[in-house]
């Protein structure tokens, strides 16, 4: 048991080498069959992990830790896996994902389908890597890889202007990386000044006291990255160019997983690393959250090409996400990791049956649908619930992470949080558009007429999805319950360690 | 009763839902409506039983509870899916499934159109998960589950709206509706928030728990008639203002009635619309502790009515008539809560539901017989051709203008009543001493007068005088346009049996709670008694001057002169002398008001002007096209090229299209920095 974080994260890995090699018609099945066989190795990982006996710090925050393994003994760099209740669900999610994604490629993708696939499958071990990892450099190294085959499968198998697209998504992200190799670096030396040995163990950096000022430039550090990933406005730009240009299973990926990434650095790295930074900076965050939120949304509607739409509400939808962390309460921070998940979820699917039309019709300009409940019934229910899912219609999903989130961050940062709440109707509003303009009205465009319903694969890939919408809005329980006790060790770790410094002669005695 | 059985109540328009859905196409337009009909009346029977339970014991049993699970608990929070029958619940259960039950019925005779034939399984899975919906609201013990029901009516309001999505007209209707009230909700989630925080440790989001918290701690809230109260009630009825179609979120209303008629009866006139009236009575513990907040209730409720009223006026839209009489009479409902006559609200909210429903229905007959005609200048002299339909809407006519003994009498009646006897100071958007009450009673008869006026222009241009169609027996030959139809005839008894229903149920409403001036011994006010307990704890911020109850007869008899006079009006002008009905009216408005209802008062055209068209036009053209690609990605690509002279050469490189070598370049650049942390350390 002890090993099987890390037989998890890297199955894929060990796949996509085979994949690699093998002949095209043999690679997308065994692609899948790798991706599989991880969804179900890591299945018995939420049954393991249990929040009852989670500890309120060190090591016993973290369960199924494997390691440490000293990787570079002399620096302090070990491998360590470990998950607490925030990456367990970030970890099932990216192992349910990544076999849909890689079946719902096999009739999109035509060139050089093993590599795809083998990407693919590299990607999943450097996102699930990032999500376990609980050494600073191991972190980095996954975080980095992450970065390669995204490139590729953009620039790659992408549209027309993929090349524009994965240079901008790439320097726009290898900045972000830079400034955050550099502030882990200075933290990593900061230990090493005050405890007296090396050591990169993510426990061991909690442990750095410093003063205001030079956490206040570190917290920039780590949150300029993040930020560029989750994306936040206004370092959102890349988002929708690497969107639109790459192939749906891309878009599936970098919306559903990497970009939960941006979020999840916040409540590993930058919240518990920095917590006076975090409360004094909480605001403006909190405030950029707002605006990404209305701004994310009124672009939304401005869309004429349907993925530009979907990749525009994700800045909307990923300002609700960094709106609930930074409540820096139970409520909201809860309901920002239950919203990464469900809009992995939701945008998933979005991006998934735009590229189902786009596979028919070769285009995905609004305009040039319309009408298609009455070809494509069973089609327009599918994206009528997960319109409605990522709407936040109580009674799915997506109605528990927006209302927490909301919820926790009005207490906090109140001004920011009505801004944000207006979401609710601008979001209601482009998604409705976009559902009208495609599926109802008369059929006017003759080749809509003929366009054959979903197919039992896309059905098999969808339903999933479809269930776990449901589910997860009406039985958030047990979701909430892992949750639950890491979320307060963080905010206990995020907000007692103000308390104490805000005492003038704890602070001033620091250094 | 074993409270375990009010979970019943949803769960079989649920279960109609689910088998209706997995029968689908396979399901005929009587398979499917029996089916939904037969789950609606199960729903019904056991709401009347848990009525009786409660009417039974006397106040003995106060309310049935039922628990499911726990929803969601996080932190502070903890909601629980549970029902909660009080007396006021109770009655909403029987009047959502009561009448619901007959509208389903009378829905299986209606949606006869060969056309929809595969699509019936659909209306009649929307209109059970419709009523599931509803029951959620109305019998939800928390904000949250009331919430999921008021959000889900609002998901069936859209899909029934938008039933025939191939109009693309409608399907907009549909989402203009769904919009409404979503602006409606931004405002009531961030009441919800708002309250939820104020509690502090006692947070709770449970309306039992918060009743006794604020019971015994107003100060919470900032005590009676502080700010945050008034914050948090407005809030919530802003959301009222979206579900229940008041000013200013009311422009969805009328469009809705693009749905079939049967949907504008159950959602847009006896149920959905009336949520916000029950979500104020739900809460009005909370709401009578703002003063303010009550009288911009009332005073909203006022100028709805009277608004909506002016503009039912001129309409020719059989349908549109019905809409704007459906928005003004939930004025009145508005007008009667927030000077705090909770239950003649509650009361006028039941009558309105029989007699609306009846109108819509008898509306929809006489469109189903005219072949999906709506317009009242074709119509005219049907009461010959359809008995039954005429007779049960002239019914629903005297009721909603008040004819005496009528269920609406009593209802309209006593709303008035107490907004003409209501203390000022309860109501003090003005100052406590502010005449609002007596101001507010002026609109609201004004406004009895007005429906006086549009309903009978509507009964006598329907049912009375000749017929203007083409399709009658003298002018069915020299009909040029002619489809070929029969002349107009009476509807099948599974439309009409609901009609005579709805009909008894319009005249006899009044029963439920006789005023006291009728010596009607222990029927006197028995709404008001079996309602008490739930008002209860508002009752000390209330008062009714009851000097002045000598003038409550003459007053009375003002109204009921000034509305025969009003129905006599439009006898003369369609009946009397039905001359060129443009000539004469111009003889009588000047043009510019009677343009000016005809269009709605243009707050369509305002709100598309001042609002929606500046959004459209500046996200567009300002966000998209100037913030984000100029300004944003301006910045961006500068600052890559000014970082990079190599962009160019990057650029070409990839272009020659090996992106391999470019891997391999990148691998052994990630290697080499992990080798240098190595080396470095």
């Amino acid at each position: 048991m002890n090993h099987l974080l890390s037989l998890v994260t890297f199955l894929p890995l060990i796949g996509a080498l085979v994949v690699f090699v093998s002949p095209k018609g043999t690679a997308k099945w065994l692609a899948l069959a790798v991706s599989l066989l991880t969804f179900v190795v890591s299945v018995p990982l939420w049954f393991l992990y249990d929040p009852a006996a989670h500890g309120l710090a060190g090591w016993e925050t973290f369960q199924l830790v494997d390691g440490p393994y000293p990787w570079i003994a002399d620096l302090g760099i070990s491998y360590t896996v470990g998950i607490d209740g925030i990456s367990l669900l970030l970890v099932l999610l990216t192992t349910l994902l990544t076999p849909l994604v890689i079946y719902s490629s096999m009739s999109s993708i035509h060139k050089k389908v093993g590599q795809y696939m083998g990407f693919m499958l590299i990607l999943e071990t450097a996102m699930l890597g990032s999500f376990v990892a609980l050494d600073t450099f191991l972190f980095y190294v996954f975080w980095e890889l992450m970065l390669i085959p995204m490139y590729f499968i953009i620039g790659v198998w992408g549209g027309p202007n993929r090349v524009y697209a994965a240079l901008k998504f790439f320097i726009y992200t290898l900045v972000g990386s830079l400034l955050m190799l550099i502030a882990i670096v200075a933290l990593y030396v900061f230990h090493f000044q005050q405890f007296g040995f090396w050591s990169a163990s993510i426990l061991d950096l909690y442990n750095v006291a410093l003063p205001f000022r030079t956490e206040a430039l570190l917290f920039a550090a780590f949150v300029l990255a993040f930020a560029i990933k989750v994306p936040m406005f206004p370092l959102h730009t890349w988002l929708p160019d690497a969107h639109v240009q790459a192939p749906t299973g891309g878009s599936v990926i970098l919306a559903g997983v990497m970009l939960k990434l941006g979020t999840y650095g916040f409540l590993r790295f930058a919240m518990p690393l920095f917590p006076q930074a975090t409360h004094e900076y909480g605001g403006v965050i909190a405030g950029l959250a707002a605006i990404g939120i209305v701004y994310g949304a009124l672009v939304a509607m401005a869309q004429d090409d349907m993925k530009k739409l979907v990749a525009y509400s994700s800045v909307s939808h990923m300002g609700v996400i960094m709106l609930g962390l930074f409540a820096l309460n139970t409520e909201g921070v809860s309901g920002s990791v239950y919203q990464m998940l469900n809009h992995g979820l939701s945008t998933g699917a979005l991006f998934l049956l735009v590229g189902i039309i786009y596979e028919r019709r070769h285009t995905r300009e609004i305009a040039e649908y319309g009408g298609l409940a009455t070809s494509m019934p069973k089609y327009s229910f599918v994206l009528l619930v997960v319109a409605f899912s990522s709407i936040g219609l109580p009674g799915l999903n997506g109605f528990i992470g927006e209302a927490l989130s909301l919820l926790g961050a009005f207490h906090t940062h109140p001004v920011a949080t009505v801004v944000g709440t207006s979401g609710v109707i601008f979001g209601a509003v482009y998604m409705l558009w976009m559902v009208q303009r495609v599926v109802f009205g008369p059929l006017t465009i003759e080749a809509n007429k003929t366009m054959p319903d979903l197919t039992g694969r896309e059905i098999a890939y969808l339903a999933p999805i479809l269930v776990l919408i449901v589910v997860m809005g009406v039985a958030p329980g047990p979701i909430l319950a892992k949750l639950e006790p890491s979320v307060d060790r963080l905010l206990v770790q995020v907000n007692s360690q103000v308390d104490l410094l805000a005492q003038p002669d704890v602070a001033g005695g620091q250094r | 009763m074993n409270p375990a059985l009010l979970s019943l109540v949803p769960l079989f328009p649920l279960l109609g839902v689910i088998v209706i859905a997995l029968l689908n196409r396979r399901a005929s337009r009587l398979v499917a409506g029996g089916i939904a009909t037969a789950m609606v009346g199960l729903s019904a029977l056991v709401s009347f039983w848990t009525l009786w339970t409660l009417v039974s014991s006397h106040g003995q049993t106060p309310m049935l509870y039922t628990r499911l699970y726990q929803w969601i608990s996080v932190g502070h929070l903890h909601v629980d899916i549970a029902f909660l029958a009080d007396p006021l619940s109770a009655v909403m259960m029987c009047v959502v499934t009561g009448v619901g039950a007959l509208i389903h019925l009378y829905s299986i005779g209606y949606m006869d159109d060969p056309a929809d034939a595969d699509s019936t399984w659909r209306f009649f899975a929307y209109m059970n998960l419709f009523v599931f919906a509803m029951l959620l609201l109305v019998m939800g013990d928390n904000f949250l589950l009331m919430f999921v029901g008021w959000e889900g009516v609002g998901l069936c309001s859209y899909l029934l709206i938008g039933f025939w999505y191939t109009n693309t007209d409608f399907a907009k209707a549909g989402k203009k509706a769904f919009i409404a009230n979503r602006v409606g909700d931004f405002s009531f989630l961030l009441g919800v928030f708002m309250l939820f925080w104020a509690l502090g440790d006692q947070a709770t989001l449970t309306f039992a728990q918060l009743q006794d918290t604020l019971v015994a701690q107003p100060q919470l809230v900032g005590g009676s008639g502080g700010t945050l109260v008034t914050a948090i009630a407005l809030l919530l009825f802003g959301g009222a203002t979206g579900k229940s179609a008041q000013i200013p979120l009311f422009v969805w209303l009328p469009d809705a009635m693009a749905g079939p008629t049967p949907v504008s009866a159950l959602i847009h006139a006896a149920t959905m619309v009336t949520s916000g009236i029950y979500m104020i009575c739900r809460l009005n513990f909370l709401f009578v502790m703002s003063p303010v907040a009550m009288g911009v209730i009332a005073t909203i409720g006022a100028l709805t009515a009277f608004f909506a009223a002016t503009v039912a006026l001129t309409q020719t839209d059989i349908k549109k008539v019905l809409a704007y009489s459906t928005v003004s009479q939930l004025g009145y409902m508005f007008l009667g809560v927030g000077v705090g006559a909770f239950t003649a609200g509650t009361f006028h909210l039941i009558t309105h539901a029989f007699f609306k429903a009846l109108l819509f229905l008898g509306a929809g007959a006489v469109i189903h017989s005219l072949h999906h005609q709506q317009d009242m200048r074709h119509m005219g002299g049907l009461l010959k051709y359809m008995k039954i339909t005429g007779v049960t809407m002239i019914v629903a006519w005297l009721a909603i203008i008040g004819f005496p003994g009528f269920s609406g009498f009593f209802s309209k009646d006593e709303i008035l009543w107490l907004t003409f006897s209501a203390n000022p100071a309860q109501i003090a958007l003005f100052g406590p001493e502010f005449p609002l009450p007596k101001i507010l009673w002026i609109i609201g008869a004004v406004t009895a007068v007005l429906t006086a006026f549009y309903m009978s222009r509507l009964i006598f241009l329907t049912f009375f005088g000749d017929y203007r169609g083409g399709h009658s027996d003298a002018d069915a030959a020299a009909d040029g346009h002619g489809h070929g139809h029969a002349p107009p005839h009476e509807v099948s008894p599974l439309m009409w049996v609901p009609l005579a229903a709805l009909a008894l149920l319009a005249m006899g409403g009044g029963l439920i709670n006789l005023p006291h001036w009728l010596p009607s011994g222990e029927m006197s006010g028995g709404l008001h008694h079996f309602l008490a307990p739930v008002f209860a704890n508002s009752a000390p911020y209330l008062s009714f001057d009851g000097a002045d109850e000598s003038l409550e007869m003459p007053i009375m008899g003002i109204t009921l002169v000034m509305v025969f006079i009003a129905v006599m009006v439009p006898w003369f002008l369609y009946l009397k002398k039905p001359g060129d009905l443009d000539e004469t009216r111009r003889e009588l408005v000047p043009d510019l008001l009677y343009r000016g209802s005809l269009n709605k008062w243009w707050i369509d055209e305002l709100y598309q002007a001042a609002i929606i068209g500046p959004i459209l036009v500046g996200s567009r053209h300002f966000l998209w096209a100037i913030v984000d690609a100029q300004l944003i990605d301006g910045a961006v690509n500068g600052v890559a090229s000014a970082m990079s002279g190599l962009s160019s050469g990057y650029s070409r490189f990839i272009q020659d299209g090996r992106v391999q070598t470019y891997a391999l370049v990148l691998a052994a650049g990630a290697a080499v920095l992990v080798f240098a942390f190595a080396v470095g350390g």
